[in-house]
Order: structure tokens, then sequence, then C-alpha cells
């Protein structure tokens, strides 16, 4: 596909091999890179998504012969008031170096997800979530406004209450082009984050326990080994809360930035017999470690230490899927997934639990519950098994997270999504030209 | 420092002036869109606590009145300035093209340039120091981007007639010769040797204001490739594609 070009006035675009961070197949389609207002007209193209940092677990943020617009140059910080605890960045800026600007003012984004090179625009489009949706919920139940680039090439400004605002936060940027937001802070009591381990005996004990402690603590995830199918499933509740005092904890904001493009290994490191040798040794680690005070920064964003971690399934990629379950199906769940584990003998290399609270909306990953996050090597068993695993998680009420998940068919999600189709509906009277589309959104159908 | 920034908004004098900002300089910035100023400019000042003025001008179509007048009243008289945009239409730029943008390209990174230094010489004092940013296209004609190395060769060769004629008058005058950039420039290009990230080269510029150079290739080894092909015999460089 040719793009047709004004001379005078665009951004320069240049074909692009796409890949997700998962590495589910490439598609072939143009990146554009702007880097004044002028340039950000995006009527002129045929097909057209915008782009934040270009590092999420699907398609989102391209497609083949879709042009993507990278926000990249647009990282500025427009207003920011420490008095009414509020900051509106350009939509481009990365949540490390916006937590960065934060810190000597003692402020904090409430909702942060592992790494700190995604973009505010990627955390709004996905309505992502961080350690502690428990207490927080999403990152869009922060965002006061959102500045938003239509099709017809108008800048509009949406406020909490608007339709526009609500398709908008995980709307996956079908709605247009997120130019700047405005978000809510919160009061960082100190920069010193006290972390405990607590030991649990299998995937049910860990909910029990969670739900437990969760009043007394800020954050909580788990680690629970599952990387054979004959693992028990115990492992640790990571547990982290602002310290009583600020003690001498080194902050380290350096992190090796992930690219889906760079070259992989022909040789993978992981693989199904080293799985359950990784799970020992970070078993160890985490017993070793765990206990340990650490930086606010570090505690927050745990994947920043883990840069090649991605690159260490080779090639092929591997899977992760994430699934919301309700509490009262968990037991249920945890059995039967167990059972499907043990007949397909699939390996997982991570397994972990999160908290949810929060309301259920259109194709957000939120609501009351669960969350049951894994990571799986690509392959045919796998597939298998995963194919089955959706079928539980439509039994039992759950929903998989569309943002993580690149082999979602868009029958499961319907099935999944009671919003599904109002969502779809909504999207197509708002973007009447159609012209926002992604592989995410065709492999849905949105 | 009062630094003035011409052509700030984007690639390298948007780095210049967040540079400039992070080491507390006093600024002003002009460029052609406004609402790119504005938002560096409440950046600026949010993240460094930098007052920034801005200009929204055109360089094809310069006032030199509003420029002066806006000189005078955000800085008085600026201790550096820098002469960094710069236009080129790589795609276009093989052969005859279309007259708008031939004068686009002169007046933007000549023209323009060259008046507005001339107004502000006679109002700048001893100490003042200028930066002009040129190009590694300079190094020896070649067949691609013709108009746009004609023009950068002129800007380079202005760049040291001032430094020459007004040796008493002004502390330092550098023309850098820059190298492969990663900026939108050259973003749809493919190129033969590494580039540089804009804010590399910006921080090698401020840490290099006040020392009495003429030309400076940016990064240094390009000084090798400036030989090798200068070195070149005619017969072997008219073969070489670029």
């Amino acid at each position: 596909m040719k793009q047709e070009r004004d001379y005078e006035y665009d951004a320069p675009i240049k074909p692009f091999a796409f890949r997700s961070i998962d590495l589910s197949p490439a598609s072939q389609g143009f990146l554009c890179e702007p880097d004044r207002y002028r340039h950000l007209e995006t009527s002129k193209f045929k097909k057209v998504i915008p782009r934040g940092s270009g590092i999420s677990y699907v398609a989102a943020s391209y497609g083949d012969d879709v042009v993507s617009l990278s926000m990249k140059h647009f990282k500025r910080i427009l207003d920011f008031s420490v008095e009414k605890r509020t900051v509106t960045v350009e939509a481009g800026i990365m949540i490390g170096e916006l937590q960065d600007f934060l810190l000597p003012h003692r402020l904090m984004l409430p909702v942060l997800p592992g790494h700190p090179q995604i973009s505010v625009g990627g955390c709004i489009a996905c309505n992502v979530h961080g350690k502690n949706t428990f207490k927080n919920k999403n990152f869009c139940d922060w965002v006061e406004e959102v500045t938003l680039l239509r099709p017809s090439g108008a800048m509009t400004s949406l406020k909490r209450k608007s339709q526009g605002f609500s398709l908008t936060c995980g709307g996956f940027g079908l709605t247009g082009l997120i130019i700047s937001a405005t978000i809510k802070l919160q009061k960082l009591p100190l920069r010193t984050m006290e972390k405990r381990i607590f030991s649990v005996e299998s995937l049910v004990d860990t909910q029990k326990k969670m739900i437990k402690i969760s009043k007394r603590w800020d954050y909580l995830i788990s680690w629970n080994d599952l990387s054979t199918s004959r693992s028990s499933g115990c492992g640790y509740i990571l547990a982290g809360r602002f310290a009583k005092k600020d003690s001498k904890v080194a902050m380290n904001s350096r992190y090796l930035a992930l690219d889906p493009s760079r070259k992989k290994l022909r040789f993978k490191l992981i693989r199904e017999f080293s799985i359950p040798l990784i799970n020992k040794l970070y078993a160890f680690n985490l017993k070793l470690r765990g206990n340990q005070d650490c930086h606010f920064w570090n505690y927050v964003f745990p994947q920043a230490r883990i840069g090649h971690y991605f690159d260490m399934y080779g090639q092929k990629g591997f899977f992760e899927h994430q699934v919301l379950i309700p509490h009262g199906a968990w037991e249920e769940y945890s059995h039967r997934f167990r059972l499907l584990q043990k007949k397909f003998s699939v390996p997982i290399l991570i397994g972990s639990l999160k908290l949810f609270s929060g309301k259920r909306k259109f194709l957000n990953f939120s609501g009351n519950g669960v969350s049951f996050t894994m990571n799986l090597l690509n392959n045919k068993k796998t597939l298998d098994f995963l194919n089955k695993v959706d079928e539980l998680d439509c039994k039992t009420k759950s929903i998989a997270n569309v943002a993580k998940d690149s082999r979602l068919r868009s029958s499961i999600v319907q099935k999944q999504y009671s919003e599904y189709n109002k969502f779809k509906k909504n999207i197509r009277s708002w973007s009447t030209d159609n012209i926002y589309e992604s592989s995410l959104s065709r492999r849905l159908a949105i | 420092m009062k630094c003035l920034v011409i052509g700030a908004s984007a690639g390298l004098g948007r780095a210049v002036t967040e540079e400039l900002a992070a080491r507390g300089h006093k600024l002003s910035i002009v460029s052609s869109d406004e609402s790119d100023l504005a938002s560096i400019a409440k950046d600026l000042k949010l993240r460094h606590s930098t007052k920034v003025s801005y200009l929204a001008m055109d360089l094809t179509q310069i006032n030199i009145k509003s420029f002066l007048r806006f000189v005078e009243k955000s800085l008085g008289s600026p201790d550096a300035i820098f002469c960094i945009a710069g236009y080129s239409k790589m795609d276009l730029d093989k052969g005859p093209m279309d007259h708008r943008f031939i004068d686009k390209i002169i007046n933007i990174n000549l023209s323009a340039p060259i008046k507005l230094v001339y107004s502000l010489i006679p109002r700048v004092k001893k100490n003042t120091h200028f930066v002009f940013a040129g190009s590694v296209s300079a190094i020896r004609p070649r067949k691609s981007n013709i108009v746009y190395s004609s023009s950068k060769v002129a800007l380079e060769n202005f760049s040291q007639c001032i430094r020459h004629a007004y040796a008493n008058k002004i502390s330092s005058v550098c023309c850098y010769r820059i190298g492969y950039m990663q900026t939108s420039m050259l973003f749809d290009q493919k190129l033969m040797l590494p580039a540089i990230q804009p804010m590399d080269a910006a921080r090698r510029i401020i840490e290099n204001i006040g020392k009495k150079r003429g030309v400076v290739y940016l990064p240094r080894w390009w000084r090798i490739i400036s030989i090798i092909l200068n070195a070149l015999p005619w017969f072997i460089y008219k073969r070489l594609n670029i």
C-alpha cells in the first residue's frame, strides 16, 4: 500500500516490520514518528493507529498496511499542581520518567504497571493495572481528563462523565489519538518500601491469605510454582507497603529498554526442562531477598530489572494468559485448571495472583476477583492447553485480558465480555470514518 | 547564560533547548509552530524551573523588527545564539525540483540565519558565542541532497566569515558539521553509518561553548570519513552512491 503524502508538511513514514513483546506473528505496516503538533494529522491516512512505546503484549499499536503513529516525541509535562495533586502530560511520556519527575514532590501515580517504559497513552488505551488493584483499581480510575485528536482533525477534551471518555479508556486507541491527559496523583508517604514474603501452600491458599492480609499491605502479588503438572502451586505472597521510617535505600532507575524488534538469540534459555530449575532459583532468590526493604521506584517497576527476560524465550516468543476470576469461582477454577495442566503436561514459568476490585466496563480488564497470570512456551501443546483454558474461563464467568493474550479469539471475547457488542457499536458510532484499526481490533472484530 | 535558540521545536534544536534548561540557563526560543513552543516552555518551566520565552516565526517569512523586539524584551543581549533550524527534502532533492522547495530550503537553512545573525551582531556584547548547525554534507559536493548541502556549505562559509570579520567583537563562532542524527530528517533513510542521538549532540555542543574552534565534526569520527572522502580520486568518487 502506498501512503499519500503532502511533501511540504508531512512527518516521514517508513515501512516497518512490527512485533509484539510476546513475538506473535509480525505485521508489515508503516511507522510514522511526528515530532511537532502540525504533523499529528490522522485524517490523511486510510488506516492508522496510535502508538506509545510499542511494547504491548498484543498487536495493539500496529497492523498490516496500517500507519502506526508514534507519540514518542510528545512527552512533555504541561501542567502540574502539588496542591491539587494533578499532572497534565502529553501521551507519549513514559510512566517511569513521569514518576521520576513526581518523586522530589513526594507524589506518585496511584496505579503503576510493572515496566517504566510504558507510555501514559498506552496505560489509558489499555486501562492497565498495577499490584495494588485491590486498593486503587485501574489506571483510568485516576484519569480526570483526556484530550483526543478526532479523525476529523478536531481536538476534543473529554471529561470523566462523557461517553467518549469511557470509550477511550481501555479503547485500544480506536477512538482517536490521545494527545494529553490529566491524572490525579497520590501522596507518596515515604520512598522506602517495606517488603515481606508469606509462604503459601497452593493456589487456593494464596487467594485466602491475600484477602486476609490485604488490609495491612499496599501492594500484593504472588509467585506460585506451577513449573510442572506435579508442582503443588506453593510459593510466596510478595507484600509491600510504605515503611514507617525512611531508610537508606538506593534508587536504581537504569533499565534495559524493551524492544520487540531487537534480534533474538537462536538459542532459547527458557525450555521445558529449564523451567523447573528457573523456578527453583527464583524461589531461592525470593527467600534470600524477599524481606529486604527497597526504594519505591524499584519496587513498583520490578520488570525494569529483567529486560532480557522476554528475549530468553528465543525467536518463537511466548504466550501470556491473564484471567480475572470472580472470588467465588476461584476454588473450582484452580482445581480444574490444575487438572487441565496435568492432562496437557504444560510447564508454566510464571504463575502469579493479584487481587482486583473495580467495575467491569466494555473490554477493560477490571472488576472484582482474583487475577491469575501465567507465562508459557509458544508451541502446539500450549495452544491446545490454552484453548481448553479459554473454555474454563467462559464456564467460570471469568474474563481474559485482551491486552495481554495475543491468541484470544473474537468468539471467546464475545462470550466473556457482556459489553462486547455495546463497545463495538459505540466505537463504530464514535469513529464513523473508521480509520483507526490494528491487528488487535481486526482479530477481535471490533 | 542568556541563550537564544533558533529552530527549537524539534530534533537537535529541541535537545539543545532541553539541555540548556537542565543546566539552568535563561532561554528564548524561536520556531515556526506556536503550540510546540508553548508545550516546550511549560515543560521546561515545570521540570527545571527555567523561564522560557518563545516567538513563533516562520523562517521563510521572517520579521526582523518583531524578532529584535522579542530578543530585546526577553533576553536583552544574549550570551549565546544557536542557529539550529534546518530543512531538507531528501526524497526530492536529487535534481530539479519544485521552486517552492528550493526557496524553502535556502530560506530556512541560509537566508534566515544570515539575516537574523546580522540583525543581532550590532546588539551583542563581546562575550557572545554563536553556534551554527552545519552538516557533513558540506564535506564534498555530492549528488544527493543537492540544494540542502549547498545551503549548508554556504552557511558554514558564512559562519567562518563572521568569525573572521568580527574576531574582536564576538567571543566565539563555531559551526558543527553534524553527522547522521536520529531526527525526523533521516527517519525514513537507510544509513550507512551509525546515527547519534540529538541529546548526545546537544550535550557536546553546550560543553564546547566558548572553545575557540571554527568548524567541528560531530561526532568526531566523521573527520576520518571526511579525510577519506576528500582523498578519493574523482574517477572513484563519481561512482559513489552518496
